[in-house]
């Protein structure tokens, strides 16, 4: 089965994809015992990197603004407020 | 518009002497149309809306004008010979300005206008602009479903090109705060409605579509009037909209309203707030996926394996049945062998026991000590026959062997060649000695 990337450098998508069709492979029970075991660590691999995806996300909400010419991004609302009155535009 | 006041000497009523003039009907008809006919700009020019319109089989076309005020209403009549194209368009409720005469229908003595030519007005110019636009970008391909990218399943950032102020916004951060908390949102802000919003829009779609990590854009505007949302009916805004590196999903308005920016989208969602809905997948729901894969992985190794081990206890069992069968055979066998053994052991000592009670004592042991005696002295001549044909009792009488360095005997058969080295041994001693020269004396065989 190729597999190009390394399972650190896949995307959310790709891991969950991976981890389906390992999952689904290991289910039709055509694994032998050396695939078995190298099927469970990768899988095991991939449920937890696709954890770490969803987590690494940065929860942060900003509004592009022009700074000498360059867009610039500054956290939204400006002044840091509970977010509740979005800034005048 | 200015309507000259008819003269006097224009009217043919005459003052009768004799009394009040009677006219038949179709006189004062006559002299109705004539009031009428001719005293307009021809054309006239007059806007209003279309109501009651109908189409005859002849192909003539009757509606009224409205003015929008409500307050008055002129027929129209679209002769089927004048008609240009944009009469199978019309319809009850559009804006248009008419160019006609006006004039009077006698038998039921109405006035009405003869129409030339139409155009959209108002709001219906728009839509005959948006008609047109749409059908230019169509043309193009801008609308095409093959155009439309899948969403990413989980963006790493999320842009939103909005009015900052706008209750859109809000709509979109609450739904997708609700939906994945951690989420990262850039909002490129710009105006959504008003002269110039259009290029604004397009400006603030090219900033988002640069910025790096945005995976997914969402254009919104929250409802309003058509003319409101008429910013995303811009040439601009929906170019942008097509050219954008990065999916779009559109939220515009209301369910109903369905702007030219939300045809070249990715994705047309009815609201801002469905926009969001759209552009994330909750968290909850991923980890419930990943849960759930998680248990499958574990579940389908742990059944993987206890198949193995059904199998290898499956196969060690035939195995040790195997082997049960070969020891029993082997141990069957020992066991006939030994009694046989037996059997035989004991005949024999019975017949030795029977003899040995038949012998006097003493003549026995006679006969015992005369064997044994004749045993040594056979081992005593063997013992010196022995010694004769030891090599080393040959050495010690003097005599030496020489070896070949691959250690064969040399032998009148087997001579060495010169500067071959020997070794030669004798009873005390090894000597190395290099072949100088070999001499042929005679020929023995």
């Amino acid at each position: 089965m190729p597999t190009p990337k390394p399972v650190g450098d896949l995307t959310f998508e790709e891991a969950l994809q991976r981890l389906e069709q390992i999952v689904t492979r290991m289910e039709s029970g055509q694994t032998r015992l050396d695939e078995l075991m190298t099927d469970f660590e990768e899988g095991a691999e991939l449920v937890k990197l696709c954890h770490r995806r969803l987590d690494e996300i940065e929860r942060r909400i900003e509004m592009l603004v022009q700074r000498n010419g360059q867009d610039a991004a500054v956290p939204f609302p400006p002044d840091g407020g509970g977010g509740e009155a979005p800034a005048a535009g | 518009m200015s309507l000259s006041r008819p003269t006097d000497d224009a009217l043919p009523l005459p003052a009768a002497p004799e009394g009040p003039r009677i006219y038949r009907v179709a006189e004062l008809a006559a002299l109705i149309t004539a009031a009428i006919e001719g005293r307009f700009p021809d054309p006239v020019l007059v806007e209003g809306e279309i109501s009651g319109l109908r189409r005859q089989p002849s192909g003539h076309m009757y509606f009224s004008l409205n003015d929008p005020a409500g307050t008055a209403r002129i027929d129209a009549v679209w002769f089927a010979r004048r008609q240009t194209a944009i009469a199978a368009r019309l319809a009850d409720g559009q804006q248009v300005r008419l160019s006609g005469e006006v004039g009077t229908y006698e038998p039921s003595s109405r006035y009405q206008i003869r129409v030339h030519d139409v155009a959209p007005a108002g709001r219906g110019a728009l839509w005959e602009a948006f008609e047109r636009l749409k059908a230019k970008l169509a043309a193009e391909g801008l609308f095409a479903p093959e155009r439309k990218r899948p969403l990413p399943l989980l963006p790493r950032t999320i842009g939103v090109v909005t009015s900052p102020a706008g209750a859109a916004l809000r709509d979109i951060l609450n739904v997708l705060g609700r939906r994945f908390p951690n989420m990262h949102i850039v909002i490129s802000p710009c105006r959504v409605q008003g002269e110039g919003a259009g290029a604004e829009i397009a400006a603030a779609l090219e900033r988002i579509g640069r910025w790096p990590g945005v995976d997914l854009v969402i254009l919104a505007r929250g409802g309003g009037s058509i003319e409101d949302l008429w910013a995303f009916n811009d040439e601009q805004v929906v170019r942008a909209v097509a050219r954008c590196p990065r999916p779009v999903i559109t939220g515009i308005g209301h369910e109903t309203d369905f702007t030219l920016a939300d045809f070249a989208a990715d994705l047309r969602a009815p609201t801002p707030s469905a926009a969001a809905e759209r552009a994330v997948v909750p968290r909850a729901d991923f980890e419930d996926r990943i849960a759930q894969l998680d248990r499958r992985l574990r579940r389908a190794t742990a059944h993987a394996l206890s198949d193995l081990r059904a199998r290898l206890r499956d196969l060690h069992g035939a195995y040790a049945i195997a082997l049960r069968g070969r020891l029993a055979r082997l141990r069957q066998r020992l066991d006939d062998l030994h009694s046989r053994l037996r059997e035989t052991l004991a005949g024999r000592a019975a017949r030795a026991r029977a003899a040995l009670a038949a012998y006097p004592i003493s003549r026995f042991e006679q006969a015992l000590r005369r064997r044994l005696e004749q045993r040594r002295e056979q081992c005593r001549h063997l013992d010196a026959r022995r010694l004769a044909l030891d090599p080393a009792a040959v050495l010690r009488r003097g005599y030496t062997i020489t070896r070949r360095a691959d250690g064969r005997l040399v032998s009148a058969d087997d001579l060495p060649a010169a500067g071959e080295r020997l070794r030669t041994q004798t009873a005390g001693a090894e000597i190395d000695s290099d072949v100088v020269q070999i001499r042929i004396h005679s020929t023995h065989s």
